[in-house]
């Protein structure tokens, strides 16, 4: 083991939390964590729920990666795989996208992702957000509540006991910061951005770099959805404050390159 | 403190911690420090590009700083990457320990050593 000079690996005399517990695990090219709150975090029952989530999401990577040569999506993408030949959740996918560039208006478009690339399919922005939900589901009912972060979007997954998750929006222009927070028992919190590393959004419109907008965050009841929200808002650049105002059941910020704000919450 | 491979699903409790003993050497300090601050260097983690290795301080049971000791800068686009990667972690992972807010939103974070490092340190802290 290497270890700096002042490590203190000595045994702790407190007691663990017995209503707290998280889990982390790297899957899908980002950290993912667990958080579960509520009596029985700690039952076996979660404990095996939780592994089945991770598991989950191993299993959707393994089908949608672009980057496994072996994968659907990456045989479809090749041309050596149709999409009438791929499994059914590959297909659902696929519609999801199109719903998703014609709510979007074009601004989010799996076909468009990468400035001057070729316009192959690229589920990428939306599998993250489907896979997440849908790892998530077999969380439910199990008494805690549970907050599943991946890589900095996080869905709530209510449990018997009501817990308010407190969400704080990191500040873009500066990372050591909070921007603001937002209190969530239940649904979804997408922040995307275009400074990230390996996220670099494209404006489809334009085929170029997505500018104007440092940040995008988008709260709402579906993290699929508000994740293509954020990514769209982000490509659209400042012309999002009209946009935004069209996305009934969510609420959002936006940080701009100045490092002013908008903010929005609009009824159902 | 248990060994964790990056990958493998890991256990981290959460706020309740009550610290055992204090880092501090003098009575003015320990005085201060009656909640006890105490930090924690997680093993160092190989990359492509040099180890990832994490350090955490911890307050009352609670995170109130991580931070990266050593992570890769063997040329000028490593460390412009990692300049923008490496801060989000750190405030992710306060945000997720602290009493203010449990989690933070942001833009996609990426490394997996950090996230092995990071897990290191939390088992040592004992959270």
């Amino acid at each position: 083991m290497t270890s700096g000079p002042t490590v203190h690996a000595r045994p702790t005399r407190g007691q663990p939390d017995a209503g707290h517990r998280a889990w982390v695990e790297h899957v899908m090219s980002m950290p993912v964590s667990v958080h579960a709150r509520g009596a029985d975090a700690r039952s076996p029952q979660v404990d095996e729920a939780v592994r089945a989530t991770f598991a989950e999401l191993h299993r959707i990577e393994d089908v949608f990666s672009k980057f496994r040569p072996t994968s659907e999506v990456s045989r479809v993408r090749a041309g050596t795989l149709r999409l009438d030949e791929c499994s059914e959740e590959v297909q659902r996918v696929h519609r999801l996208c199109l719903t998703a560039r014609e709510r979007t208006r074009g601004a989010f478009d799996a076909w468009r992702t990468e400035p001057g690339g070729p316009e192959l399919f690229d589920p990428t922005g939306l599998v993250k957000g489907w896979a997440v939900v849908r790892a998530s589901e077999g969380l439910a009912g199990l008494g805690p509540s549970f907050a599943v972060d991946a890589g900095g979007d996080i869905v709530v997954v209510p449990g018997d006991a009501p817990h308010t998750w407190t969400i704080a929006i990191e500040d873009p222009a500066d990372r050591t910061r909070v921007r603001a927070r937002v209190r969530v028992a239940d649904g979804g919190v997408a922040t995307s951005g275009v400074a990230a590393r390996g996220r670099h959004i494209t404006d489809p419109r334009t085929g170029l770099a997505a500018e104007g907008l440092l940040s995008a965050t988008v709260v709402g009841p579906s993290l699929l959805w508000a994740d293509v929200f954020a990514t769209a808002v982000v490509a659209l650049g400042p012309d999002a404050v009209d946009f935004v105002e069209t996305l009934h059941g969510t609420s959002g910020l936006l940080v701009r390159s100045d490092g002013s704000t908008h903010t929005w919450a609009n009824p159902d | 403190m248990r060994k964790i491979v990056i990958g493998s699903a890991a256990t981290v409790s959460g706020l309740a911690l009550l610290l055992a003993w204090q880092l501090s050497t003098n009575d003015t300090d320990a005085a201060e420090a009656a909640g006890g601050e105490t930090t924690f260097v997680g093993e160092a983690k190989p990359t492509d590009y040099g180890d990832v290795q994490v350090q955490i301080t911890v307050v009352d049971g609670k995170i109130t700083e991580a931070k990266a000791l050593t992570y890769p800068n063997t040329s000028d686009v490593d460390k412009k990457i990692n300049a923008r990667a490496i801060p989000v972690l750190e405030e992710a992972t306060v945000g997720s320990q602290s009493a203010d807010f449990e989690l933070v939103s942001g833009a996609t974070i990426t490394s997996n050593a950090y996230v092995g490092s990071l897990q290191d340190a939390l088992d040592q802290a004992g959270l």
